[in-house]
């Protein structure tokens, strides 16, 4: 039998009830803890310049530049606008080399900062970069 | 209802014969606000109401299909899921079957368990998939109430998904032999929680939605398809399960994990053959899809989630079913034993359930147009992949098949008339 307004006692219970949604640019989102597909990171020191994660990429999001740190000479770079955050290419790194975080904000206002690691890091940087966190932990 | 709607069909005709027409003809989109995607339909009208309705498709083509030739298997994978927003994971699972079953002939098997997580994933998709078509169908006619509340409560699917899979909408769970990410018991204990509370919303929005006038005024008696015209016009998924015609993929040919729980698998089928039949077969299956994630949660097998496979597919040519949740999903896949596959071909549910729509309209008033619409669940991008070449005249269409001389031929001849067209 149809009865009026069921719905009625639904909605107005609600007005009552707690906040469904989020200040979100205020209030921080909420994230799984772990397997969230984020923007890159990559630790050039361990990389080979294997090219297995440019291979792998569905998108053609990573392309491979000369470089003088990796051991064939070549490192990747990432395009995030093109990048379809499947992560492929961290499954596909054996040397622990490229991974996802859990950092999703990646709006930007040119093209070009979507690509990181475009320029490569001075030799001198890395090595130094490395020390304090051995001597931390 | 039969007889009702010939008494609307035989209504008196408006106008003077001799100088107004009897009929008009109405545009509804390419673009529209009743419509979420591009698509047209030109409505005839006979005063209030639909005498005639031919649809037209092929806005939004992309060309996945070709793009897929290019592309490694494992790359399809992720390519196909964008196919559709909304039910992305059942391509990638159609395609990885079909991959499969090629792997097979070489004596290839896929773990139980990786098949558990794919058909839970594929449930958990149905679940927000038919939540989101309850909001968008009470926001369709006008009853934004059960919209918010109904898309509230589908953040719990979408929150389970992303921290299963990482990712909100597509998932790449897939991978050819298994998959890719395994479930914890923390995971699952949440699961389970949450599948409860779903339940017990579904059970409450069926009570308003059986109950309810509001939603009853505007459904009932609107968008009839008869079981007879729903057979004949290959209706498939939930619009043919409303018109009383029991098919489900899940059911009639099993893949996946579904074989395991046949026994307690029910097909929905309701009988009254309108728009309220459908919003009733969409929720009673989404809380069947609970109960069904319930039982594989409870009966997972412990084992490997991957089996590695090789990057070759041998020579084959496989038709792979699946049941997304608008209806019958066909992947065929022409493999060559290379990695890449030789030809994909993709029919998607739309496309068989677009050819209803008018049928469904004929002899409804105008303003209920909109509802019988959004009542198949359209997803027009996913079926844009045919090429034909239809006539100018829309009331005859007539298709023919081109050869590549002739379609060179017309292009050559189209640029030299319109000379200054710009790419």
């Amino acid at each position: 039998m149809p009865r009026p307004g069921v719905i009625v006692w639904e909605a107005l219970r609600n007005v009552f009830s707690k906040k469904a949604t989020i200040d979100y640019p205020f209030e921080e989102g909420v994230k799984p803890k772990y397997g969230l597909r984020g923007a890159h990171v990559l630790y050039i020191e361990e990389c080979t310049g294997c090219r297995a994660c440019q291979r792998v990429c569905p998108s053609l999001a990573i392309e491979m530049v000369p470089s003088e740190l990796t051991k064939t000479k070549k490192r990747p770079v990432i395009n995030l606008g093109q990048c379809i955050f499947c992560g492929l290419c961290e499954e596909a790194c054996r040397y622990d080399a490229l991974f996802l975080t859990d950092y999703i904000e990646l709006s930007a206002f040119q093209q070009k900062e979507m690509i990181i690691y475009e320029n490569e890091p001075p030799k001198e940087e890395i090595s130094e970069g490395n020390e304090p966190k051995e001597e931390d932990s | 209802m039969a007889d009702k709607k010939k008494i609307k069909l035989g209504s008196p005709q408006t106008g003077c014969s001799s100088c107004i027409p009897n009929t008009f003809e109405i545009p509804l989109g390419p673009q529209h606000p009743a419509l979420k995607e591009p698509t047209h339909f030109l409505l005839e009208v006979e005063g209030e109401i639909i005498v005639n309705a031919t649809p037209r498709i092929g806005y939004v083509h992309r060309g996945i299909e070709k793009l897929a030739e290019t592309k490694t298997y494992s790359a399809n994978l992720t390519l196909v899921e964008r196919v559709c927003g909304i039910c992305s994971h059942i391509h990638s699972i159609s395609l990885a079957n079909a991959a499969e079953a090629a792997l097979a002939l070489e004596g290839f098997e896929v773990p139980l368990r990786a098949q558990y997580i794919r058909t839970i994933v594929a449930e958990l998709e149905r679940i927000h998939s038919h939540i989101l078509w309850l909001g968008v169908a009470a926001h369709e006619i006008g009853f934004d109430t059960l919209f918010m509340l109904s898309w509230r409560d589908r953040e719990l699917t979408m929150d389970l998904l992303e921290d299963i899979s990482g990712n909100r909408v597509n998932y790449a769970m897939n991978e050819i032999g298994g998959s890719r990410r395994d479930m914890n018991q923390s995971q699952i204990d949440r699961m389970l929680k949450y599948m409860d509370i779903t339940e017990e919303r579904m059970e409450r929005y069926k009570d308003i939605c059986i109950n309810e006038n509001t939603i009853r005024m505007r459904t009932q008696d609107v968008g009839i398809l008869l079981p007879q015209k729903a057979k004949e016009l290959c209706a498939c998924g939930p619009t043919a399960r409303a018109s009383g015609v029991a098919i489900d993929v899940r059911y009639d040919d099993p893949y996946s994990a579904y074989g395991e729980f046949r026994d307690i698998f029910n097909v929905i089928t309701y009988d009254t053959n309108d728009v309220f039949s459908r919003v009733v077969v969409r929720i009673i299956e989404t809380v069947e899809a609970c109960k069904y994630i319930k039982w594989m949660l409870k009966n997972i097998p412990d084992g490997p989630i991957f089996k590695k496979a090789p990057r070759k597919v041998p020579e084959a040519q496989i038709l792979s079913r699946t049941e997304a949740p608008r209806g019958e999903l066909i992947h065929y896949l022409w493999s060559n034993n290379t990695n890449k596959p030789y030809r994909l071909k993709i029919t998607t549910p739309t496309l068989s359930n677009i050819n209803t729509v008018p049928e469904m309209m004929k002899g409804d008033y105008l303003a209920d147009s909109t509802i019988t619409l959004a009542s198949i669940d359209p997803c027009f991008s996913c079926e844009d992949r045919m090429i034909t070449i239809v006539n100018n005249d829309r009331r005859k269409p007539k298709i023919e098949t081109w050869s590549e001389s002739q379609l060179r031929k017309y292009s050559n001849d189209w640029h030299a008339k319109n000379k200054r067209w710009k790419k």
